[in-house]
């Protein structure tokens, strides 16, 4: 493949809570502790165009503002887990030694993207999940008979 | 500004002169009379609906752009976006070539962490920057499907797919139509080898406004009907993708059949729209992510009733149908639906008659999405008309008063 270098910027720690200096990018959620932490889409970096600040506009539009450009007054928006999904195709797993199962789950954000994780299990956490899915399969199974 | 409209007409003359036509024949075939393409090249008759202005395009045989002047020139800081837009055409044309990204692709679950930044810039409506931030993430996408294989292979399509989309949502709004249609194809082909059941009609969707550039309303609508066949059993079993692609379809066929003058289609379209919306928003289950970004809610299909209300030349109705519409329900759509929403409010009060209305209606389509607005021939087309009549009423009272006065001896 050929290279050219690209202007991404390596993962920014915002999931992993680390410190690592936030550069915003166009598109990306920031507060803003100049505005009572009101949150915005960054439109404009300064530098592009005639923009010497960042532009901020609140999700869906609104009335736009600037942050300074060192950034120092902007945080980023950490993202938020939807929902989790059983990815296809992945077996559970039971771990005798230290008397746990793992099941592999597929966590779904609020930005689109996605990370892998597996659910922990205890013997008695096991029993209990057993007994819900029992449950949860027996009202699913006369459902399906009440439409038919 | 108003010699805006005088260089519309100048430019429809030349190049009804360049075919050799007279006035008379492109009056029939744009069904209005000779009187009326005559005060049209003179700029005294506005070309205020998309559909006449593309309809005078296609007669033509020029795009609309070429008829308006799009893109409007402004300073050099404003004209900065045909760099980004330049260097999105350089990595759609060489979209079967080798690609060129230094270092690792990010896995496809990251990178739609990237298209989420295009969907809240376009939710800003900030297409200036939506054209800067793709052609990185071209060149990131198209290289994970080079490296990649089976799933995450299919999804790095998708992903290209849908920043075709972005690319070409932003360039109808910029105004560059080579864009617009390269965005179009490669969004086709890059659909095609995604794996999403849903991404060819999303891709057709897009084909359908560009058919619109043509007049071509028949097409628009059959291809509207091929697209929407294509998703109607993932529709039926209630798959939300399927029945936010659906009935964003059925919007686009509603505003294709109102220009096609067929109303009771366009009625019948809004209706099936509306069924889609019902049925999404009774959807129970987990939240589904909008990977193809289209923008559809009971709010959109109203403000879509209004246009074809407008489209039909019935104002009357358009405004009706504004003053049913809860505010919430437009208020919850994006900047950029909402800029097109007080455009046409402003156009339904320009035709009503009440200039005040439509110059706050325009006044707020500007607030909310400036880049847009200002950027769109309906919108400019109706400032045109305010101004004129205002100056038109200003002199009138003036005379008046000058009679009043004995002004003149």
């Amino acid at each position: 493949m050929t290279r050219r270098r690209s202007s991404h910027l390596p993962s920014q720690g915002v999931e992993l809570g680390t410190a690592a200096p936030f550069v915003p990018r166009l598109g990306d959620l920031a507060t803003d502790s100049a505005r009572n932490g009101r949150v915005g889409v960054v439109v404009a970096l300064p530098g592009e165009g005639s923009a010497t600040t960042y532009h901020l506009r609140p999700p869906g539009g609104g009335a736009p503002w600037s942050a300074p450009a060192d950034g120092t007054t902007l945080r980023p928006v950490p993202v938020r887990a939807t929902h989790a999904t059983l990815p296809a195709g992945q077996d559970a797993v039971y771990d005798p030694r230290a008397r746990q199962g793992s099941i592999p789950v597929k966590f779904h954000l609020d930005d689109g993207s996605t990370l892998d994780g597996v659910l922990i299990l205890t013997s008695v956490e096991l029993q209990w999940l057993h007994q819900q899915t029992s449950r949860l399969v027996d009202t699913h199974e006369r459902a399906i008979g009440g439409t038919q | 500004m108003l010699e805006e409209a005088e260089e519309i007409g100048k430019r429809a003359r030349r190049a009804r002169l360049r075919l050799g036509m007279p006035q008379a024949d492109l009056a029939t075939a744009l069904g209005k009379s000779q009187g009326w393409v005559s005060k049209m090249e003179r700029g005294l008759i506005e070309l205020d609906r998309v559909g006449l202005l593309n309809q005078v395009a296609a007669e033509l045989h020029v795009h609309p752009n070429d008829l308006i002047g799009r893109p409007y020139s402004s300073s050099p800081d404003d004209s900065q976006w045909q760099i980004a837009a330049s260097s999105i055409l350089r990595e759609l044309r060489r979209y079967d070539l080798v690609p060129v990204f230094d270092g690792v692709p990010r896995p496809a679950s990251q990178l739609w962490r990237e298209v989420t930044r295009l969907h809240r810039l376009r939710d800003t409506a900030s297409n200036v920057a939506i054209l800067r931030v793709l052609p990185d993430l071209f060149r990131e996408a198209r290289a994970l499907a080079e490296e990649s294989d089976g799933h995450e292979r299919e999804e790095a399509y998708a992903i290209y797919a849908v920043c075709c989309k972005f690319a070409h949502t932003a360039a109808h709004a910029l105004g560059h139509p080579e864009l617009v249609a390269m965005a179009c194809e490669r969004a086709a082909w890059s659909a095609r080898l995604s794996g999403d059941p849903v991404l060819p009609a999303v891709a057709d969707w897009m084909r359908v406004w560009d058919m619109w550039a043509t007049a071509d309303w028949t097409d628009a609508l059959t291809l509207s009907d091929k697209a929407i066949a294509s998703v109607q059993q993932p529709y039926e079993q209630g798959d939300p993708l399927a029945v936010r692609a659906w009935g964003t379809l059925q919007l686009r066929a509603a505003i294709s059949a109102a220009r096609a003058n067929r109303p009771s289609e366009a009625e019948d379209r809004i209706g099936h729209a509306k069924d889609a919306a019902e049925r999404m928003d009774a959807y129970v289950g987990a939240p589904v992510y909008d990977r193809h970004s289209l923008t559809f809610s009971a709010g959109n299909v109203q403000i879509h009733a209004i246009s074809v209300a407008l489209e039909m030349g019935k104002q009357g109705k358009a405004l009706e149908i504004n003053r049913r519409t809860s505010p919430s329900l437009v208020g919850a759509l994006p900047n950029s639906r909402q800029g097109h929403h007080h455009m046409d409010v402003a156009r339904a009060w320009l035709w009503d008659g009440n200039r005040a209305k439509a110059l706050t209606e325009l006044e707020t389509a500007e607030r909310i999405a400036p880049q847009l607005v200002r950027n769109h021939p309906i919108a400019r087309s109706t400032l045109r008309s305010i101004v004129y009549a205002e100056r038109a009423a200003t002199r009138e009272k003036l005379r008046h008063m000058s009679d009043r006065f004995h002004l003149d001896g």
